[in-house]
């Protein structure tokens, strides 16, 4: 097995809480990100899913170094970049490129868009053969938009367009790492998979490895090599993609996988559904131990004192739950709220 | 029993690039206890078609054709009947609560609000009556709840006191736009085992606007597929998704990574057409990959393949090449100009 080429060790990030909308006071803090660690292999695709709020998109600003985080660590091709200072991550910085949710605002609409893709280029004083221009519509071409777009602003191009110029921008120094951050959320379903293809594309010819961020489970399933769960700032469940859609271990990516909607109306008629009581809880309220025990259907007693330790189940498949779901699919919705093991905190007792 | 019949609506817009006609001859009934599911990318009409039968667009946009609600038509009903129906008769909620909930009142006096202004009954009825909605669209403990303001709901919580407010007055039609896009999708869950519990207890005929072919497979019995401001195909749901034969239908569904075979997935070439640029002919036909000369002049009109009057479709191919969903299709090129 290869090296990995980036290692993410116990990251924790947290953010300000403030009261008062102008001269706010600290109040506390929230643990957006909370512990937590993966790798990513050269040329792999790592999924990360989890709902609105879970810390994904701070998980990958912080991975990018927008953020400085309170600990942990993150490695890059076996250097720790987690302290380098602006300076000092220039060398990184052209290896590890992003690619944002919003194709509407993360595209300054003043530039015209020849000179958002060169932009990258200019900073890193790179002198491309052929000149600036000639790669600019290079990677125009490769992205599947015309030359004659290089004179154009943003405004006058539809979402996907625009996701096209993003994803141009990121290719332009040739990096090593792409982080897609809800890359196809914004796009119609039919130029959602225009972008999926390119992406994939665009992977299989330049070797990229990607960390791909997003909320649809279908998406990330399509994609992924490996997948983590994220719920509440932390990694619930990690594994092959395969293995952990196939069965599912932890009862919240279970809960997910459960709650997404079957494109067969057959098969959606028969399944009964399993419904999640109540809805996540605020991070500044965040349950201690187990984050999710106050909505588990499986919850015991242990899960609000202690934190539940990884268990193995497949070669690197992993779920962080003293009761993970026995059988999958269900035969019976109700099957989710009844374990088969005894309480430890009350064996004890 | 049909509740709603709209026929040939058509909704046209004054533009800088002249006039826009973003719903163009749409027809559909809208059966008691039963969901229609009103599909499609966006802009192609579906927001536009709920606020035309709802008469809730500017001064100035034209809307022409039947929309017969229980035997009113709503496209020429007088502005206090129309108050008289809105929130009684037919209801809407929208994609986005914070938009149709007003910030300043509390959530039990706009709840009350609205069931006053369409019943003549005493106070403690009316916020009797109020606590019970809340509760019936699952709200925990409604009685305190209604004291509150909406801000002091999440947003899954807020779309829930829509539908409560949307359903306070047992409305025959509830028009709902995207009610599920913005939620999470155990939050979704959730809304959709309301609304299908909803249609079963209150026999309410549902239109249900949405971009996602799952929530249509999990909820309607019917489905409309719109493109370019027109209906391509109607048909029941399993018609749909098992013999669908418009090929913007196939483009849709084969855009879907749960129905992909393999890594790559077929898709429609290019993007939906704005308003001002709908191309003539059959609208689909830049995108469409099976086009022929004729699609290019002649809008097809939808109609039903033999005998089968429940499936209709708005497609120049003949018959049999519509029942070839996926044959020699190829995938979406990652590259389209
Ligand atoms: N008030 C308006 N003035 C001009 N054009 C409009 C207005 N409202 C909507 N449109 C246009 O009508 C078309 C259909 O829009 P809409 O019904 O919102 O689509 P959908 O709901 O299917 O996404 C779009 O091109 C949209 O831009
Ligand atoms: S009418 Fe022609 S262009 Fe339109 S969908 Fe049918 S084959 Fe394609
Ligand atoms: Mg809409």
């Amino acid at each position: 097995m290869s090296e990995p080429l980036l290692v993410v060790e116990d990251l924790v990030k947290d953010f300000p809480v403030k009261r008062g909308a102008v001269f706010g006071r600290e109040i506390g803090t929230v643990r957006a990100v909370d512990g937590v660690s993966f790798d990513v292999r050269p040329g792999e695709t790592l999924g990360i899913v989890g709902e609105s709020g879970c810390g994904k998109s701070t998980l990958a600003r912080c991975i990018m170094r927008l953020l400085d985080v309170e600990s942990g660590r993150i490695e890059f091709e076996g250097r720790d970049i987690t302290h380098l200072s602006r300076r000092e991550m220039r060398d990184v910085r052209s290896d590890l490129m992003m690619v944002f949710q919003d194709p509407y605002e993360s595209l300054n609409p003043h530039m015209r868009v020849g000179d958002i893709i060169a932009e990258p280029l200019e900073n890193f004083k790179r002198r491309p053969e052929g000149g600036i221009r000639h790669r600019v519509e290079e990677l125009l071409d490769r992205v599947g938009l015309r030359p004659e777009h290089h004179d154009r602003y943003p405004h006058e191009f539809s979402g996907g367009q625009r996701q096209r110029i993003g994803i141009a921008r990121a290719l332009a120094l040739e990096p090593k790492l792409i982080v897609c951050d809800e890359p196809v959320t914004a796009l119609d379903v039919s130029v959602q998979a225009q972008i999926l293809n390119l992406l994939s594309d665009l992977q299989g010819e330049f070797g990229l490895t990607y960390i791909f961020i997003a909320h649809d489970l279908d998406v990330v399933r399509h994609v992924s090599d490996r997948i983590c769960v994220m719920y509440l700032g932390q990694i619930t469940e990690r594994g092959r993609c395969e293995d952990v859609y196939r069965h599912p271990r932890h009862p919240y990516s279970a809960s997910l996988m459960a709650a997404v909607p079957i494109a067969d109306p057959k098969l959606a008629r028969a399944r009964k559904p399993i419904v999640l009581e109540g809805e996540i809880p605020s991070p500044l309220d965040r349950p201690g131990a187990c984050r999710f025990h106050p909505r588990c259907p499986r919850a015991a007693e242990i899960c609000g004192a202690e934190d539940p330790p990884a268990r193995q189940f497949e070669p690197e498949h992993e779920a962080r739950c003293y009761f993970p779901v026995e059988r999958w699919p269900l035969g019976d919705p109700s099957e989710l709220g009844s374990r088969k093991d005894p309480d430890p905190a009350v064996r004890s007792a | 029993m049909t509740v709603l019949d709209v026929r040939e609506l058509r909704t046209t817009f004054q533009t800088r690039e002249g006039a826009a006609c973003a719903v163009d001859g749409v027809s559909f009934t809208l059966e008691r206890g039963r969901v229609l599911g009103l599909v499609g990318e966006s802009g192609s009409g579906k927001s536009v078609t709920s606020l035309s039968l709802m008469r809730l667009l500017p001064r100035g946009v034209r809307v022409e054709g039947q929309a017969l609600l229980n035997g009113v038509d709503l496209v020429t009903a007088a502005d206090a009947e129309l108050r008289r129906l809105r929130g009684g008769e037919i209801a809407m909620i929208f994609q986005d609560p914070t938009t149709s909930l007003n910030p300043v009142y509390t959530v039990g006096w706009q709840l009350e609000e609205m069931i006053r202004l369409h019943n003549d009954i005493p106070r403690a009825q009316v916020r009797e009556r109020a606590r019970d909605m809340l509760g019936a669209v699952g709200i925990a403990q409604p009685a305190t709840r209604l004291d509150d303001y909406p801000h002091q709901f999440s947003g899954g919580m807020r779309q829930r006191v829509m539908i409560a407010m949307a359903l306070a007055n047992n409305p025959s039609v509830l028009i709902a736009d995207e009610p599920t896009t913005a939620l999470d999708v155990t939050t979704q869950a959730q809304i959709l085992v309301l609304l299908r519990r909803l249609r079963a207890e209150f026999d309410s005929a549902i239109m249900l606007i949405t971009h996602d072919l799952g929530v249509v497979a999990e909820i309607c019995d019917d489905v409309a597929v719109m493109y370019g401001g027109r209906i391509v195909e109607r048909a029941p749901v399993d018609e749909i998704f098992e013999s669908p034969r418009h090929p913007y239908t196939w483009g849709l569904l084969d855009s879907m990574p749960s129905r992909a075979t393999s890594g790559r997935l077929r898709s429609i070439p290019g993007t939906p057409p704005s308003l001002t640029e709908l191309p003539g002919g059959c609208r689909f036909h830049p995108r469409c990959p099976v086009a022929m000369d004729k699609c290019r002049t002649e809008p097809p009109a939808l109609r039903p393949e033999g005998d089968d009057g429940g499936h209709l479709d708005a497609c120049h191919l003949p018959a049999e090449r519509k029942r070839a969903h996926g044959q020699g299709l190829a995938s979406a090129p990652a590259v389209s100009r």
